[in-house]
């Protein structure tokens, strides 16, 4: 297991500012910090909170007295992200402003490159198998869930499953996903690296 | 959960996290675990990709635009006058010369 996949080298990198370094940084923890603002409805401030706590984190980083535990790194960055985001909901708060709305689980709207829609696309083909082969019921449930935002108990109560039974079949559809996902991926990879036989001259094939 | 991997995998952690089923104090312990460790946090993020597009392929299809009958009327007939100009102008003044 990966556990720690942050050493001293990458601390020491950061704080020099190498790009590099700097590039995976933003992207790793961009990922889960979205996954995290998401999950507590807040996904319409995202970009403040994420801004925010990588100056933070960097900040800190870079400072005299700052992280010295390389293993520490995520936990770190997760306690930062947590901070802004209780700050940010407490000055949205005394601001009475409504809390923006927020369409949780739509996807964050970015153009994408060619390559990304790419796999948008093949992303799309396999999820849609993988809906396909599921049981009409499986894909009420699912839809009633995520497109119609019904209540879970409601839902489960109604359609006589239970929350395990929707956990587990999420558990399932993604691991059907990801092997024809990646089947698809190492059939493209292959294909892409086959060796090119060349013709001999004058040999009609 | 924050330091023994097992129950994240054991337990359906990545489900239960994206589907809003874990209490506070659980979700702050797995999100503390998934910060620091790669393979958590590749399979959280697979996993949320995953649901993003299986939330997309179940929506209906976006409904297409209704045609604008008016505007494509309006354009036709733009483009027949500016012809009908074109060929009745030239003839005019000869018309009125004779």
């Amino acid at each position: 297991l990966n556990r720690h996949p942050f050493d001293v080298l990458y601390l020491e990198r950061l704080r020099a500012g190498d790009s590099d370094t700097e590039r995976h940084f933003f992207a790793y923890f961009s990922d889960l910090i979205r996954v995290k603002v998401r999950a507590r409805g807040m996904a319409a401030a995202l970009d403040d909170i994420r801004q925010e706590t990588f100056i933070r984190v960097l900040r800190t980083i870079r400072s005299r007295d700052g992280l010295r535990d390389a293993g520490a790194l995520g936990a770190f960055v997760n306690a930062v992200c947590g901070n802004v985001m209780l700050e940010t909901g407490r000055a949205q708060k005394y601001a009475g402003a409504e809390p923006p709305s927020d369409s949780e689980g739509a996807p964050d709207p970015a153009t994408p490159d060619a390559e990304s829609q790419y796999l948008t696309e093949e992303r799309k083909r396999a999820v849609r198998a993988v809906i396909d082969r599921m049981e009409p019921r499986d894909r009420e449930l699912l839809s009633a869930l995520f497109l119609e935002d019904q209540d879970r108990d409601d839902v489960c109560e109604r359609m006589g499953v239970s929350r395990e039974y929707l956990r587990v079949l999420v558990y399932r559809a993604k691991l059907e996903f990801k092997a024809r996902y990646l089947a698809r991926n190492d059939r493209r990879a292959a294909a892409a690296s086959a060796p090119v036989v060349p013709q001999r001259k004058g040999v009609n094939p | 959960v924050t330091d023994d991997h097992g129950p994240a995998d054991r337990e359906h952690a990545v489900e239960r996290y994206l589907l809003g089923e874990m209490s506070d104090a659980e979700r702050d312990r797995y999100e503390e675990h998934f910060f620091g460790c790669a393979d958590c946090a590749n399979d959280v993020t697979s996993t949320a990709a995953f649901l993003d597009a299986l939330r997309a392929s179940l929506a209906p299809p976006a409904r297409q635009e209704p045609l604008k009958t008016a505007a494509i009327l309006e354009r036709w007939w733009s483009v027949q006058a500016r012809a009908l100009r074109a060929l009745v102008c030239p003839l005019l003044p000869a018309a009125a010369l004779a």
